[in-house]
C-alpha cells in the first residue's frame, strides 16, 4: 500500500500551492535537500497530485463523504478493477506525480509516478484511487506489508 | 616502476552518488541503498550517517534512527556503468591507472601537475572537479609517493577533501591510528598496540625486523610504504584469480531435490558468466553444500582438458550432487572454478571437444544483448520465485570489482 507521498515544490505550480494552502504541508528532508509538499492519506483533506486532462491537479484522495455515490475507500485494487467491479463508475486513468511514497514508516523512491484511477460523483467532483496489487518480495521486506501501488514504468 | 607519486581515487558514498546523478530530488536527502532483498542498508549517504545509520543496519532499525530518511533499491548494473566512466577519465589524466573496486582506483599521478599546469594540489582539486562535473560523483583523493599513504590520505580527506601526503609527513602520520592501515586488523592492531605501536608513526618508527616477525612480510611491506617507499606497483591488470565462485542462499532449507538441481543449474550459469567475463576457464570444479551453515558437502571433480563449457560443468557437477547426502535440507550452496587458465593461453585439443560450444557463445551473447537469464536451463524451473518477481533474486552482486551484499 502507501500511505503518503511527497512532490518537490517546484513541480507545484505557485497558484495550486496557493489555492489549496499546500504551504503548510512543505517539508524539507535536510539543509541541502529541496524542498517537498507532503501529501499524506490521514490529513484531514487527502488531495494527491495527478496529471489529469493534460495538466498538474490536485485533486481528494478517495472519498470518506456517505452522502456521495463514490466508492468510501481511497485505494482500489488491480485485480477488482479489470474484472468491471468498477466499471459503473467509469473509471478513467490518471497518473499521481509523486518523487518519494511512504509505507509503514518507510520512505522509498518513486521514479516516474503512481497509477491511479479517477471516477466522478453524482455532482461530478472527482475523486483518486490509487491502484493496488500484491506487492513484490522486495517491497514486502522493504516496508512489510503485501501490497503495493502499480509504479510507472518500474517494479520496486 | 618509477612514478614518484600515487593517487588513490576514492568515491564518496558510491551507491548513493550514482543514484544521485540520475535523481535531482535524492541530492541533500538522508538516502540509504537496500541490499538485495530490501532488508539491509548496504550503502548510506553522509546525512543518513550522521542519525547514526551504519552499512548492514536493517531497514527497521534505520528507519527508528531516521524517520525521514529515504530507501533506495540497488542498481549494480548503474552503478558499474559510473564506475567505468570514472575509470575512462582518469585514464585521460594518468599513465596507468589501476581498477581497484568499483569506487576506488590508484593511479600514477607524476603527471598530474603537468596535465592541469598546476602545482600538485592544485591539480588535484582541479582532478576532483573535473571528475565532480563530468561524471557527477564526490571524490576524495589522496596523492602520496606510495599506496598505502595515498589511500590513508584520501580515507582521511572524506568528505570531498584532496590530502597531498609527502614523504616526511610525521606529524599526519601520528595523527592516524595503526587500525586505520588497509591490511591491520583488529588482530595485528592488538599485537602492535601490546608493543606499544599506536600510531602509524609508532609503526613507521618501530624496528623492521620486529614488524617482519611479527607480521609476517605483508607487515613489513607496510613499514616501508609507510616510510614512502613504494613496494606495490600501479596494477592496471588484476592477476588471475586462484578461483570463481558462485552460489549463496537457496532461499531457505530445501529438501526437494529438484529445487536442489535448480539452483545448482542456476549457479553455473552464473559462475559460466563470470568465467566469461574474466576470461578464463577452469581445470577443477568443486561443489560444496551447506547445511545449517555447515558444511555437508564438499565435491571436487578435475575437468578433462579447461572449459567454460555449460555441459561440461553440468556433467561434473551432477554427479557430485547425486552423491550428496540428502538427509539434511540444504541451505546454502556453492560452484567452485579452480585451476584457471588464460583464454588466449590455452593449448587446443584434437581429441576434446572445444572449451565452449556455439551453443554456449550464442547464449551469452543473447543473454549480454537482452539480459540476464533471458535464455537459461529448463531445469531451473522450479524457482518459479525467482524467475516470476523480477525484484526477486539471490544473486550476490555478480558485479565485477566489488564484494557485496
Amino acid at each position: 500500500m502507501c500511505t503518503g507521498i511527497t512532490l518537490t515544490w517546484r513541480d507545484i505550480p505557485t497558484r495550486l500551492i496557493q489555492k489549496y494552502q499546500l504551504e503548510e504541508r512543505i517539508i524539507q528532508r535536510s539543509e541541502t535537500a529541496d524542498k517537498e509538499i507532503l501529501f499524506l492519506q490521514r490529513h484531514r483533506r487527502p488531495l494527491l497530485p495527478v496529471f489529469y486532462q493534460g495538466e498538474l491537479q490536485i485533486l481528494p484522495w478517495g472519498n470518506r463523504q456517505r452522502n456521495c455515490n463514490a466508492p468510501l475507500a481511497w485505494w482500489c485494487e488491480v485485480s477488482t478493477l479489470e474484472s468491471g467491479a468498477w466499471s459503473m463508475y467509469a473509471p478513467e486513468p490518471v497518473e499521481i506525480l509523486a518523487n518519494f511514497g511512504l509505507e509503514r514508516g518507510v520512505w522509498f523512491q518513486i521514479k516516474e509516478g503512481i497509477q491511479g484511477t479517477i471516477i466522478h460523483d453524482q455532482h461530478e467532483q472527482p475523486y483518486v484511487y490509487l491502484i493496488l496489487q500484491p506487492a513484490s518480495h522486495y517491497y514486502q521486506v522493504m516496508t512489510g506489508y503485501h501490497r503495493e501501488p502499480v509504479f510507472l514504468g518500474e517494479q520496486i | 616502476m618509477g612514478t614518484s607519486f600515487i593517487g588513490h581515487i576514492d568515491s564518496d558514498c558510491f551507491y548513493v552518488s550514482c543514484e544521485r546523478i540520475r535523481s535531482y530530488s535524492l541530492r541533500g536527502v538522508p538516502c540509504g541503498v537496500l541490499g538485495n532483498q530490501g532488508a539491509c542498508v548496504i550503502a548510506k549517504s553522509y546525512e543518513l550517517k550522521s542519525y547514526g545509520v551504519k552499512t548492514g543496519h536493517p531497514i527497521w532499525e534505520a528507519k527508528k534512527l531516521c524517520p525521514h530518511a529515504v530507501f533506495v533499491k540497488r542498481d549494480f548494473r548503474w552503478y558499474e556503468v559510473i564506475s567505468r566512466k570514472l575509470l575512462d577519465l582518469l585514464k585521460t589524466v594518468s599513465p596507468l591507472v589501476e581498477y581497484y573496486s568499483i569506487d576506488e582506483m590508484f593511479f600514477d599521478a607524476s603527471e598530474l601537475s603537468r596535465y592541469f599546469q598546476l602545482p600538485l594540489e592544485a591539480a588535484t582539486r582541479a582532478l576532483q572537479t573535473l571528475v565532480q562535473d563530468q561524471i557527477g560523483v564526490p571524490v576524495s583523493i589522496g596523492i602520496a609517493p606510495s599506496r598505502t599513504l595515498a589511500k590513508l590520505g584520501s580515507d582521511t580527506a572524506k568528505p570531498f577533501g584532496v590530502q597531498v601526503i609527502e614523504k616526511d609527513c610525521e606529524s599526519f602520520l601520528r595523527s592516524q591510528p595503526v587500525g586505520e592501515l588497509c591490511g591491520i586488523g583488529s588482530r595485528s592492531a592488538k599485537k602492535l598496540h601490546d608493543r606499544n605501536i599506536r600510531t602509524c608513526w609508532d609503526y613507521r618508527q618501530a624496528d623492521r625486523l620486529m614488524i617482519r616477525n611479527l607480521l609476517t612480510i605483508k607487515g613489513e611491506a607496510l613499514w616501508w610504504e609507510l616510510r614512502g617507499d613504494a613496494t606495490n606497483p600501479i596494477q592496471t591488470s588484476r592477476p588471475p584469480h586462484k578461483a570463481i565462485a558462485r552460489g549463496g542462499s537457496c532461499g531457505g532449507k530445501t529438501l526437494d531435490p529438484d529445487r536442489i538441481r535448480a539452483w545448482a543449474v542456476r549457479n553455473i550459469e552464473r559462475l559460466i558468466e563470470a568465467l566469461d567475463h574474466h576470461r578464463v576457464y577452469a581445470g577443477h570444479i568443486s561443489l560444496q553444500i551447506d547445511a545449517n551453515k555447515t558444511a555437508l558437502w564438499l565435491g571436487r571433480t578435475p575437468l578433462a582438458v579447461p572449459s567454460a563449457s555449460f555441459r561440461t560443468i553440468y556433467d561434473a557437477v551432477m554427479p557430485m550432487l547425486a552423491a550428496a547426502p540428502t538427509s539434511h535440507p540444504v541451505s546454502h550452496m556453492h560452484i567452485i572454478a579452480e585451476n584457471l587458465t588464460w583464454r588466449d593461453k590455452i593449448q587446443k585439443s584434437l581429441f576434446f571437444e572445444e572449451a565452449q560450444s556455439p551453443l554456449d557463445q550464442l547464449k551469452r551473447d543473447i543473454n549480454q544483448k537482452l539480459g540476464r537469464f533471458v535464455i537459461r536451463s529448463a531445469e531451473t524451473l522450479p524457482l518459479h520465485e525467482i524467475y516470476h518477481d523480477a525484484t526477486h533474486n539471490y544473486d550476490i552482486c555478480d558485479i565485477s570489482g566489488k564484494m557485496c551484499f
